[in-house]
């Protein structure tokens, strides 16, 4: 029983913060909102090169066959820092290459390991895919299988969205039988296994939002001075901010132990991974609230870099399943008879 | 205690409603329900006419006394009044700062001469005003306010700069708070100044929000001029004739406001019902707290205005802001988890927000503006339930 990382995963979740840390800030962000440039190329290399794309792929089909654990720490520094790129849509395709029959012609396979073949995951949860128009392929969902199209054979229609970093996408396409990569009764398990990790990555990205909204708030508190004291020196404004640290620390571990089972594939991951989406967007949710609220009129602005985090918590809130979705689900678990509550049921 | 209203007053809602559809309509129909939050920047020619068209027929400032050109209306007549309003779909006003704001203090602190000029083109909506009251280092603190005005060749020279002003660029006066005693501080040495807006001292600069429009302006001044017998109240008494202004503020607009959250209430409910959401027990749950909530401001707002017939606020009034503004806030995500990932839909490209989006992100500032949360709550505590003052940097030593 050890809940620490690995030396290795912390250097591994540091390489990426670095990265971010010289290519991510919020005026790299903001420039891609008025270019016609959709994507960073720079930055996008760097994390090509990284080896994220591929991480969760196998060894003996080209990727890193690397775990949910070696990446729940990436996936909170990206947030950290409101990664515009789709890194972990991408991994997540990835992840589920070792349950696709090898008879793809084109070879895809192994150029998604290297990096220059994207492939999006469109599960039926999510209404819209973002970043779609960066994709060159997707795996799509219909009532009897898993599909793949490329952007060729699908239609893709941009909508406005409310997070200027994160266009979304509508995506059209007709089923066809030759591009059914698994039947019904195959995918049922494998889409399950796709929302799980997409929740579990959502969860992780919006630990590092709210440790973000909540420096710059701490930050913001301690400069702004108003009758004659710095703002943070007065009680009504600390504490709200001390709640949040509070709930961003209990909601750590709780993502961190979804990792955990979805990397083990223990029978608790549908409920520990429900349970990590439902923490960590309350404290996300909270989070912005106070910290505009903290930062008053100023936070409300275009111009301050609040609105770039808060959005994106608002945007990863609904996706992958919502609160409300995982708590169904939960209870589901918690409260059908057949449930065992306590040692040995839902306490470990 | 009798909670009906009047025969008269029935009397007076017939005739208010009448008036309404029947000129609510024709050239006018494109403002019907224009104009509110997140959407006070839109149609403003067209409001403009509506605001003229109302003060010619006599419905605009219609608690003002008779001699200044209102109807003397009673509190209970302007509830009626604004619930009407709401309920027919009238826009968001652009005269209400000149209505609830610079008129009423002119009436209560300003010259015969200052009324003689001003009343009659705020009535008529042929002038337009706007607040100068907070700034970059004056927020919940106004008494911190830097803009100076110097008195020269009797004309008073404005310097400074203005912030979150609505309405600026439509507006052909603004109120300034301002220094007019050198090397004074705090509450001493301010005054009350009305400045006209068009004049190549004043300089507007829109601020965009996180919704992606602008309502909200810099007002910066440089050299700036008005009269010298421009001033409200006497020189160096600008903060009594400030503090009398934030009182009209949360007086019986409340009321019209608060028939406009039921709308957007209903909006949401209905969505709720439509999308399958108030299936949802917690999405249920929030919606019947918000429908108490509304119920609970509303009877509020009822007996805080049946114990202020003097025209003075009650204690009551201290509370209403920090319930009314959190409990937007609420509706205002409880709209977004309605619609769940539609919530993230845009209108059009590019960034054109749906009204439901706009709304969620304008509550957000709800709590914010006209004192935060957090200053509402201090004076709760200091002035409703008189507890030690919270000590302040300035006395501190």
């Amino acid at each position: 029983m050890d809940f620490r990382f690995t030396e290795e995963q912390i250097s591994f979740r540091d390489s990426l913060k670095k990265l971010c840390e010289e290519t991510c800030k919020t005026s790299s962000i903001r420039s891609l909102w008025n270019s016609l440039e959709r994507l960073d190329q720079a930055r996008w290399s760097k994390l090509i090169d990284l080896g994220v794309v591929g991480s969760l792929i196998e060894k003996d089909e080209g990727g890193l066959g690397l775990t949910d654990i070696d990446l729940v720490l990436m996936a909170e520094e990206s947030g950290y820092y409101a990664l515009p790129e789709p890194l972990w849509e991408v991994a997540l395709s990835g992840s589920i290459l070792k349950y696709i029959p090898n008879n793809n012609e084109e070879n895809w396979k192994a150029r998604l390991a290297n990096g220059d073949f994207f492939i999006l995951t469109c599960h039926e949860i999510n209404k819209f895919t973002p970043n779609a128009d960066l994709a060159d392929a997707f795996f799509l969902q219909d009532g009897d299988g898993l599909y793949f199209a490329t952007k060729e054979e699908a239609k893709i229609i941009e909508r406005d969205g409310l997070d200027p970093s994160q266009p979304i996408f509508e995506i059209k396409w007709k089923p066809k039988k030759s591009k059914r990569l698994m039947h019904r009764s195959e995918s049922v398990e494998v889409w399950q296994e796709i929302l799980n990790r997409g929740a579990l990555f959502t969860s992780a990205q919006l630990l590092g939002l709210t440790q973000k909204v909540l420096d710059l708030s701490v930050d913001y508190v301690k400069s702004r001075e108003q009758f004659g004291r710095a703002i943070g020196s007065f009680q009504a404004v600390k504490h709200l901010l001390a709640n949040i640290q509070v709930k961003l620390e209990f909601a750590r571990p709780v993502v961190y132990k979804a990792a955990y089972s979805l990397a083990s594939n223990s029978s608790g991951r549908y409920r520990d991974v429900s349970y990590a989406k439902i923490v960590s967007s309350q404290v996300s949710k909270l989070a912005s609230k106070t910290a505009i609220q903290s930062h008053g009129a100023i936070g409300y602005t275009w111009e301050s870099d609040l609105q770039i985090f808060m959005k994106r918590i608002w945007f990863l809130d609904v996706m992958w399943g919502s609160s409300v979705w995982h708590l169904k689900r939960l209870e589901k678990e918690i409260l059908s008879p057949s449930s065992e509550i306590g040692p040995g049921g839902t306490f470990v | 205690m009798h909670l009906e209203f009047s025969k008269k007053e029935e009397l007076f809602r017939e005739e208010v409603s009448s008036w309404l559809s029947k000129n609510l309509k024709g050239k006018f129909k494109p403002v019907v329900g224009r104009g509110g939050s997140g959407d006070q920047t839109e149609l403003l020619e067209e409001r403009v006419e509506w605001e003229k068209h109302m003060g010619k027929s006599g419905w605009t400032c219609i608690g003002w006394p008779k001699k200044f050109g209102g109807r003397n209306a009673s509190i209970n007549e302007q509830v009626i009044f604004y619930e009407e309003y709401t309920k027919a779909g009238g826009p968001g006003r652009i005269g209400h700062i000149g209505e609830t704001l610079a008129g009423p203090t002119i009436i209560s602190f300003g010259s015969k001469e200052q009324q003689k000029r001003f009343l009659p083109k705020i009535r008529l909506g042929e002038e337009y005003w706007c607040q100068g009251y907070s700034e970059p280092s004056a927020g919940s603190d106004l008494a911190a306010v830097k803009t100076k005005a110097e008195l020269v060749k009797g004309k008073w020279k404005i310097n400074g700069q203005k912030i979150w002003t609505s309405l600026a660029k439509e507006s052909d006066w603004i109120f300034v708070l301002c220094r007019t005693t050198k090397k004074s501080s705090g509450r001493e040495g301010l005054s009350y100044i009305l400045v006209p807006m068009s004049q190549p001292g004043i300089t507007i600069q829109p601020i965009k929000q996180l919704t992606g429009q602008s309502e909200f302006n810099e007002v910066f001044f440089d050299n700036a001029e008005t009269q010298e017998e421009n001033v409200v109240g006497e020189v160096g008494e600008g903060w009594k004739v400030a503090m009398g202004t934030l009182g009209f503020e949360r007086g019986t607009s409340t009321l019209g406001q608060q028939m406009a959250f039921e709308q957007e209430f209903n909006t949401v409910l209905k969505i709720a019902k439509e999308n399958g959401s108030s299936e949802i027990p917690s999405i249920k749950n929030q919606l019947s707290e918000a429908w108490i909530g509304l119920r609970i401001m509303r009877f509020n707002a009822l007996r805080m205005l049946s114990n202020s017939r003097d025209g003075l606020l009650s204690k009551e009034a201290m509370l209403s802001k920090l319930y009314w503004a959190t409990w937007h806030r609420n509706l205002g995500k409880l709209a977004m988890d309605v619609l769940g990932m539609e919530s993230e839909i845009g209108d059009k490209l590019p960034y054109d927000l749906t009204f439901l989006q706009k709304m969620f992100l304008f509550t957000r500032s709800d709590t914010i503006y006209a004192g935060t949360n957090q200053i509402q709550r201090n004076i709760i505590s200091e002035r409703a339930l008189g507890m030690p003052k919270e000590p302040r940097g300035d006395n501190k030593k």
